[in-house]
């Protein structure tokens, strides 16, 4: 059926979502369709008695349950029959339809026939679930040319090509579920040596508690529960979702619905201030039961942190920071997570299908930051003063654009300013990082809400920082452009260095000066007069074979150009004239005189 | 307070409308290729949603309030019609003030600034018209998932099975394309 010219995608048949990618001119692509780059794993029969799938199919869940079908990736493996309307199908028949969907749509993207495809499952599915995907793929009419598991796939993005033994933990945070895995990759081969997860662990528990939290908080205002009216709890919902979304990048946010409830025939709206803070408290817990599954797996594989080669981030859920900055907290290492989580694991089964079929792929190409960017902040006393060091804002190897906000507190309620002295680098001490601009913010003096200052580090893919420092409960606010933000270097030390190097050049043998010819075109005689050095020609060859001596003295003479005052500078260029001209007029006495004329003044200048 | 809201809203509209006047570049990502759809777009639909919705229980709550008002006189009239004639007589002035300041509060500030709302509204909407944002209403339709996403079910006798029975929110679209479903129940 398949024809082995046929391109072979790569497909994610996740739970919630799925995703099918191809690798062209060596980079892995997500193949889309009018934009979307997810298609919901769902499936239903729609009242008109049509097969439909993907967004369709997840919009008519909740009106006819009874003829739509999700989550079937849970039920792969047994030979249930699930209804959907008037039908029975199996379990491979309902994934069936998600595949021939993405198939067609791979299919459109690329403008060939797609009969061939690498298909992702977790790590812990069985022999039987793994056969019943191979099942749907045929179903489908895709051949599937492997199995793949997904922590595999998740880990090829990163080090496709590498041959390197690499030990790695791939950390997979969804909507829904989550699992974490423990692989180890050598000379192309890919295995996992243990997984665990939580098949009820996902970024929806996290919008649940966010919502209990500001459902209480109205409750307690109002006395009404706005969880009780499905229309409120529904706008509750939304609500939160998106300002969990939006502290993953801001520190504060808020929600605001009007008109969302009554009581006693007033309206009531909701107004309510979250911080980041505030959310990683409520959600601490289950991010903790997630580093726990971390360590049981990494026990199970008989492996402590320090082999662990790399930390991969899968998942929407590993957006939140708090989730990050616990995995660098326990595993001392800067977790990989350039690639969009949603899709990491699709390109990785690209990168496999590119791999079977011979071509040759390397990591998945991101723009990132090179280094770490922070400010410098007081973190205790000492009884030598204020204790700094550098507080990290934007980490090294995050996907650009890049956007964050800190939040920071006065170091004395009637400070009247602060500096804000921006850093690049990886070191806590300050000393040992790149300064890369600073200015002052004028605060109001005041306790409470005053004291906090919130940073906002925005990083645009051409390299420009933008710094704002802000003092929120007064609206104080300083901003600072550091163009050329991602570079080493500042200008003032840019162009130091280049002057440092381009002297070092020029008295270096081996590099030629930006005004020479390459091919050796200049003369011998006619750099005599600048001293630039090159390589021997012809002519200075027979110099050398005249007059040896004299030569060697010439040699020298040229190499001293450069520390010489102007004086002594004008008395060697006009005796290494004299002297080449006596060479060539053959005039030994004079040659011998100037010669040893020449050596004094070496002598004494060196 | 509602004046303050209303200039607030016209303020609002009057930047959106300078933005969408504006060149394409000046637009942010609305230009964006491909399937870009820009926040301005977006943000557009949020606030004629929103400002709708904020009209539409206004005015219930203002029907909410005749309705009590309308009891209240109500019962004013029924303790008099209660009372000897004699002391009806004495008490007609306190009846005609009563009923005076029942009309003055159905003419105050609040209709005009209902009024006002609904200006902005029907401003708001005349710039989405001409920039092809449409909006959908859907209740009573027949369920279509290509515009809807339903929330849930509902028992109801008002509105066939697998019609929509309660509307969250509308449909917009933008040249044609769902810019975001109406949030609907369907009812059973």
């Amino acid at each position: 059926m398949a024809e082995q010219r046929d391109p072979i995608v790569g497909i994610d048949l996740g739970t919630t979502n799925s995703v099918v990618a191809i690798v062209v001119d060596g980079q892995p692509q997500v193949l889309d369709e009018a934009g979307e780059k997810l298609l919901p794993s769902v499936v239903g029969i729609n009242p008109q008695g049509q097969l439909v799938t993907g967004v369709a199919a997840k919009n008519q869940l909740a009106a006819f349950p009874d003829r739509t079908v999700a989550s079937i990736k849970r039920r792969m493996g047994r030979m249930d029959p699930v209804p959907m309307g008037d039908q029975s199908l199996m379990p491979p028949e309902i994934s069936a339809i998600i595949l021939r969907r993405l198939r067609d749509r791979a299919c459109r993207a690329i403008g060939q026939p797609v009969n061939r495809a690498v298909i992702t499952v977790p790590a812990f599915f069985d022999e039987n679930q793994r056969q019943a995907t191979r099942e749907a793929a045929t179903l489908a009419g895709l051949t599937a040319e492997r199995i793949i598991n997904e922590p595999t796939a998740a880990t090829l993005v990163y080090h496709a090509g590498s041959q390197d033994r690499k030990q790695i933990a791939v950390y997979d945070f969804g909507g829904g579920t989550f699992d974490v895995s423990i692989v180890r990759m050598e000379a192309g081969v890919t295995e996992v040596l243990s997984s665990r997860g939580d098949v009820h662990l996902g970024g929806d528990d996290l919008d649940q508690v966010l919502m209990d939290y500001v459902s209480q908080q109205f409750q307690a205002e109002h006395g009404v529960n706005l969880q009780e009216n499905g229309t409120s709890r529904h706008r509750l919902w939304q609500a939160c979702e998106q300002a969990k979304r939006r502290l993953s990048t801001e520190e504060t946010t808020q929600i605001t619905e009007e008109f969302i409830a009554e009581k006693a025939g007033q309206p009531l709206h909701l107004t309510a201030t979250i911080t980041r803070s505030k959310f990683e408290e409520l959600i601490e817990p289950f991010v903790e039961r997630t580093i726990e599954s971390l360590d049981g797996a990494l026990r199970e594989a008989a492996m402590t942190i320090h082999q662990l080669d790399d930390l991969v981030l899968v998942g929407g859920s590993t957006r939140i920071p708090l989730v990050e900055t616990r995995l660098r907290e326990e595993f001392l290492r800067e977790p990989s997570r350039a690639v969009d989580p949603d899709l990491a694991v699709a390109l990785g089964a690209a990168v496999q299908a590119a791999m079977i079929e011979g071509q040759s792929v390397g990591p998945v190409l991101v723009d990132v930051t090179a280094h770490t960017l922070g400010i410098e902040a007081c973190v205790g006393m000492t009884w030598t003063g204020p204790q700094m060091q550098f507080s990290p804002i934007i980490h090294r190897n995050s996907p650009l654009p890049a956007r964050y906000e800190q939040a920071y507190s006065k170091m004395a309620d009637e400070q009247k300013m602060t500096e804000v002295h921006v850093l690049q680098g990886e070191h806590s001490e300050t000393d040992r990082n790149q300064s890369i601009g600073k200015f002052m913010l004028n605060l109001k003096e005041g306790g409470g809400e005053r004291n906090k200052i919130v940073v906002r580090f925005e990083l645009t893919l051409d390299g420009t920082l933008k710094v704002t420092a802000t003092q929120p409960a007064t609206g104080l606010s300083q901003e600072l452009t550091i163009n050329n933000a991602l570079s080493q270097f500042q200008a003032g030390e840019r162009s130091h260095a280049e002057a440092r190097l381009e002297e070092m050049f020029n008295r270096s043998d081996e590099f030629f000066d930006d005004d020479d010819e390459i091919g050796f075109a200049k003369q011998w005689n006619a750099e005599a007069t600048d001293f630039e050095r090159v390589q021997p020609t012809a002519q200075s060859e027979a110099l050398e074979l005249q007059s040896p001596e004299a030569a060697e003295l010439l040699k020298k003479a040229a190499e001293l150009k450069t520390p010489l005052e102007d004086q002594d500078s004008q008395d060697l260029e006009s005796l290494c004239e004299n002297l080449k001209q006596a060479i060539n007029a053959d005039d030994p006495e004079m040659v011998a005189s100037l010669s040893a004329e020449l050596d004094d003044l070496l002598f004494y200048v060196r | 307070m509602l004046a303050e809201q209303i200039q607030a809203a016209v303020t609002n509209i009057q930047s959106l409308e300078l933005k969408l006047q504006a060149g394409p570049q000046d637009r942010g990502s609305d230009s964006e290729e491909g399937h870009g759809i820009g926040p301005l777009v977006l943000l557009i639909t949020d606030t004629e949603h929103q400002l709708s919705r904020a009209i539409s229980a206004i005015a219930q709550w203002e029907s909410t309030r005749q309705s009590r008002r309308e009891a209240d006189q109500k019962s004013v009239e029924q303790f008099f019609a209660g009372m000897s004639p004699l002391a009806r007589w004495f008490a007609r002035p306190l009846l005609t003030f009563i009923a005076g300041q029942h009309s003055a509060l159905e003419t105050s500030a609040e209709n005009s600034a209902m009024t006002g709302l609904n200006l902005v509204l029907a401003r708001l909407r005349g710039t989405m018209k001409e920039q092809a944002i449409e909006r959908l209403d859907t209740l009573g339709q027949e369920f279509d998932a290509n515009i809807m996403h339903a929330i849930g079910r509902i028992v109801t006798k008002d509105y066939p099975a697998g019609h929509v029975a309660e509307q969250l929110s509308p449909a917009y679209l933008w040249q044609g394309r769902v810019l975001r479903f109406a949030d609907v129940r369907v009812a059973q």
